[in-house]
C-alpha cells in the first residue's frame, strides 16, 4: 500500500504540474489576447471619436453608425479589460483583512475568495448565454451599424468565462503555494 | 430581505473581493432571495444598460487625456508654474501641491488619477524639502478630491447619466466649490506651517519667472480652457471635449514638449483602458444592485422614512449629508452614486432642493469621504503609491477632512454658490 502511494502521488503531482504549465501558457495568451484587443479597441474609439467632432465641426457632418460604434467598443472592453484587470490583480479592493493575516492565511483567504468569484462568474455566464440565445436578442439588430444585437451582448459572457479561466488558475496557484507553505494543518 | 443583502455585501467586502464582483454577487444574491426566476436575465440587460449611455464614452477619453499628459511629462510643467506662482511664501511647496492638484483636476477627472501622478512625483521631493512624508501624502490625498469637483469629471458624468441632470450645469456649478476646496486646504497648510517652520520653497515672487513658465505651461494650460470653453459655448459635448482632450495633450507632448513617441501610444492605449475598465465594471454591476434594490422598493422605503420625519429642506438636506458621509467611509465613490444617487435625487427633488445643487453637493461629499478614514479609497492608493502606512496618513488627513466638511456644508447651505455660474452661463 506505502509503495502504491509513494508511486502514485509523484505520478498525480506531475500530471498536476503538467496541466497547470499547460493553463498558465494558455491564460497568459488569454491575457495577452484581451490586452491586444483593448488597444485596438481604444485606438478605434479615439481615433472615430476624434473624425466624427471635426466632421460635425467643421462639415456638419455626421455618421449615423459611428456613435453606436463607440458605445459598443467601450461594453466590449469594459468585460475583457475588466477580466484582463482581475488577472493582473488590478481591481479596487479592500485589502485589509488580506493584509493583516500571516502569509498562509492570506493564502487560504484569497483562495476562498477567488471560488466564491468562480461561482459568481459561472452564474453570470450561464445568465448571460441563456440571455443572447433569447430569440428576442438574436433576432434583433442595432439601429446605427445593423448588426445583431447579440454580438455586443456576447462580450459579457467572453468577458465572464476569461474570468473563470483566470479564477481557476489564481486557485491551482494558491493551493499549490499553500501546500508550499507546509500543508493546511500546520 | 434588506438583512440577507446588507450581510453579504459586507462578508465579500471585508473577505477583499474586488468591489465590482461585490456588487454583482450581492445583487445575485439579493434575486436568489427575491426568488423570481423571470428577473434573470434582466440582470445581464442591466449591466448592459448600466455603460450603454453617450455620455459614459467621456469617461475613457478624460482618462486617456491624462494618461498622455503624464506620458509626455505635461505634469511638471505645471509643478514649475505653480511653483514660480505661489513658492515664495512659507510652506511654499505646500501651496505650490494644491494649486498644482486643482490645475491637474481641471485636466484629469479622478481623484485616484491626480493623487496618483501627484504622490509618486512629489512626495519625495516634499521629503527632501523637509516636509514629513505623512504631511506630503495626506495634503496630496486631500488635494486629489478637487478632481472629481473641478470640471471635467468623471463623477459629475456619472452623477448625470444617473440622476438625468445636465452635465453642463454641472460641470460650471463645480468649479466654485473646486476653488473654495482648494482654499480651504491652503488656509491649513497657512497655520501648519507656521507652527512647523515650513521652508519656503523660492526666494522671491520674480514675475520674469513666472511669465517664462507660464509660456512654457500654456500648451497644456489650453486643455481646460478647451474643455470647459468648448462645454461653455456648446461647441462641444463633454465626450467630444474628451476627444478633443486627447489630441491637444497628444500633439503638445509629442510636438510641443516632444517627450512622447508613437511608439508610447499602445502603453498609453493599454493603461487607459485597464483604469477605465476598472471603474466602467464597477458601474454595470453596482447596477444590477441598484436595481435589484428597487424592485424590493428600498429607495421607496428610505424616502418615506425621511420625508416622514421631516419635510424641512435644511433638515433633509443634513439627513443625507449624514447618511452619505457613512456610506461614503465604507463603499467606493462610484458604487455608491451607482446605488444611492437613484435613491436620494429624487428625495432632494421632492422637498424642493435644485437638481444640479443637490448633484454638487452629493458629489462633494461623497469626494470627501474617498479621504475619510478608515475606509477612504484615495488614502488606500496614496499610501500603495509612497509606501506610507495608512494609519498614520489617517491621523494627518483628518484636518484636511474637517475643512473638506466645511466646504461641504457651506456649499450645502449656499446654493448660490454652485448655480452662479450656471444661471450667468447657460
Amino acid at each position: 500500500m506505502k509503495e502504491l502511494t509513494a508511486r502514485f502521488i509523484p505520478a498525480v503531482s506531475n500530471k498536476v504540474v503538467e496541466i497547470m504549465g499547460l493553463l498558465n501558457k494558455f491564460t497568459f495568451a488569454l491575457e495577452k489576447i484581451g490586452m491586444g484587443f483593448l488597444i485596438a479597441g481604444y485606438g478605434t474609439m479615439t481615433v472615430v471619436a476624434l473624425i466624427e467632432v471635426l466632421r460635425r465641426y467643421f462639415f456638419g457632418l455626421s455618421f449615423n453608425w459611428s456613435e453606436e460604434l463607440v458605445r459598443f467598443l467601450l461594453i466590449a472592453t469594459t468585460f475583457i479589460g475588466g477580466a484582463v484587470a482581475y488577472k493582473k490583480g488590478s481591481l479596487v479592493l479592500f485589502d485589509v483583512l488580506l493584509n493583516r493575516l500571516t502569509k498562509k492565511k492570506s493564502l487560504i483567504l484569497s483562495v476562498i475568495n477567488h471560488s466564491i468569484i468562480l461561482i459568481f462568474m459561472i452564474f453570470l455566464t450561464k445568465l448571460g448565454l441563456d440571455y443572447i440565445m433569447q430569440p428576442s436578442v438574436m433576432l434583433q439588430s442595432s439601429p446605427g451599424l445593423g448588426l445583431g444585437m447579440m454580438i455586443p451582448y456576447a462580450f459579457l459572457p467572453i468577458g465572464f468565462i476569461m474570468i473563470i479561466l483566470f479564477c481557476i488558475e489564481y486557485i491551482l496557484t494558491g493551493i499549490r503555494d499553500i501546500y508550499k507553505e507546509g500543508g493546511i494543518a500546520q | 430581505m434588506i438583512f440577507v443583502v446588507v450581510l453579504v455585501f459586507a462578508v465579500l467586502l471585508v473577505l477583499g473581493l474586488p468591489i465590482a464582483f461585490v456588487l454583482g454577487a450581492t445583487g445575485l444574491a439579493h434575486l436568489l432571495v427575491i426568488g423570481d426566476p423571470s428577473y434573470y436575465p434582466v440582470a445581464i440587460q442591466r449591466m448592459f444598460s448600466g455603460i450603454n449611455s453617450f455620455s459614459m464614452m467621456a469617461i475613457p477619453f478624460f482618462v486617456l487625456a491624462g494618461e498622455i499628459m503624464n506620458k509626455g511629462k505635461i505634469t511638471d510643467k505645471l509643478v514649475d508654474l505653480a511653483r514660480e506662482c505661489i513658492g515664495f511664501v512659507r510652506g511654499g511647496f505646500a501651496y505650490t501641491v494644491v494649486l498644482v492638484a486643482m490645475i491637474l483636476s481641471a485636466i484629469l477627472g479622478s481623484a485616484n488619477a491626480v493623487a496618483a501622478i501627484l504622490c509618486a512625483m512629489l512626495v519625495p521631493e516634499m521629503v527632501k524639502d523637509k516636509y514629513s512624508p505623512e504631511f506630503s501624502t495626506s495634503l496630496i490625498a486631500s488635494s486629489a478630491i478637487i478632481g472629481p469637483i473641478v470640471p471635467p469629471s468623471v463623477t459629475f458624468i456619472l452623477y448625470a447619466v444617473l440622476a438625468g441632470t445636465s452635465v453642463n450645469a454641472l460641470f460650471l456649478g463645480g468649479i466654485i466649490p473646486g476653488i473654495l476646496l482648494g482654499i480651504s486646504f491652503m488656509v491649513i497648510i497657512y497655520l501648519k506651517a507656521r507652527k512647523e517652520k515650513y521652508p519656503k520653497y523660492t526666494d522671491k515672487l520674480d514675475i520674469k519667472k513666472v511669465l517664462k513658465a507660464l509660456v512654457v505651461a500654456l500648451p497644456a494650460l489650453v486643455i481646460p480652457l478647451v474643455i470647459v470653453g468648448g462645454i461653455l459655448t456648446g461647441a462641444f459635448t463633454p465626450t467630444e471635449s474628451g476627444a478633443i482632450a486627447c489630441l491637444i495633450a497628444f500633439i503638445a507632448g509629442k510636438y510641443i514638449y516632444k517627450r512622447l513617441k508613437w511608439s508610447d501610444l499602445p502603453s498609453i492605449l493599454g493603461n487607459t483602458a485597464l483604469v477605465t475598465s476598472a471603474i466602467m465594471i464597477i458601474i454595470a454591476m453596482g447596477n444590477v444592485l441598484g436595481w435589484t434594490l428597487a424592485i424590493d422598493r428600498v429607495p421607496q422605503m428610505l424616502s418615506d422614512a425621511i420625508l416622514g420625519v421631516t419635510t424641512n429642506q435644511a433638515a433633509i438636506m443634513l439627513l443625507i449629508l449624514l447618511a452619505l458621509l457613512f456610506i461614503g467611509m465604507f463603499m467606493e465613490a462610484f458604487a455608491a452614486m451607482v446605488i444611492f444617487v437613484p435613491v436620494f435625487a429624487p428625495i432632494a427633488v421632492a422637498a424642493g432642493i435644485n437638481d444640479v445643487h443637490f448633484g454638487l453637493v452629493f458629489s462633494l461629499m461623497i469626494s470627501v469621504a474617498l479621504i475619510t478614514p478608515p475606509v477612504g479609497m484615495v488614502l488606500f492608493v496614496s499610501s500603495n503609491v509612497t509606501g506610507v502606512p495608512l494609519a498614520k496618513i489617517s491621523r494627518e488627513v483628518i484636518p484636511f477632512v474637517i475643512s473638506g466638511m466645511a466646504v461641504v456644508l457651506l456649499v450645502a447651505f449656499m446654493p448660490q454658490l454652485v448655480l452662479f455660474l450656471p444661471s450667468l452661463l447657460l
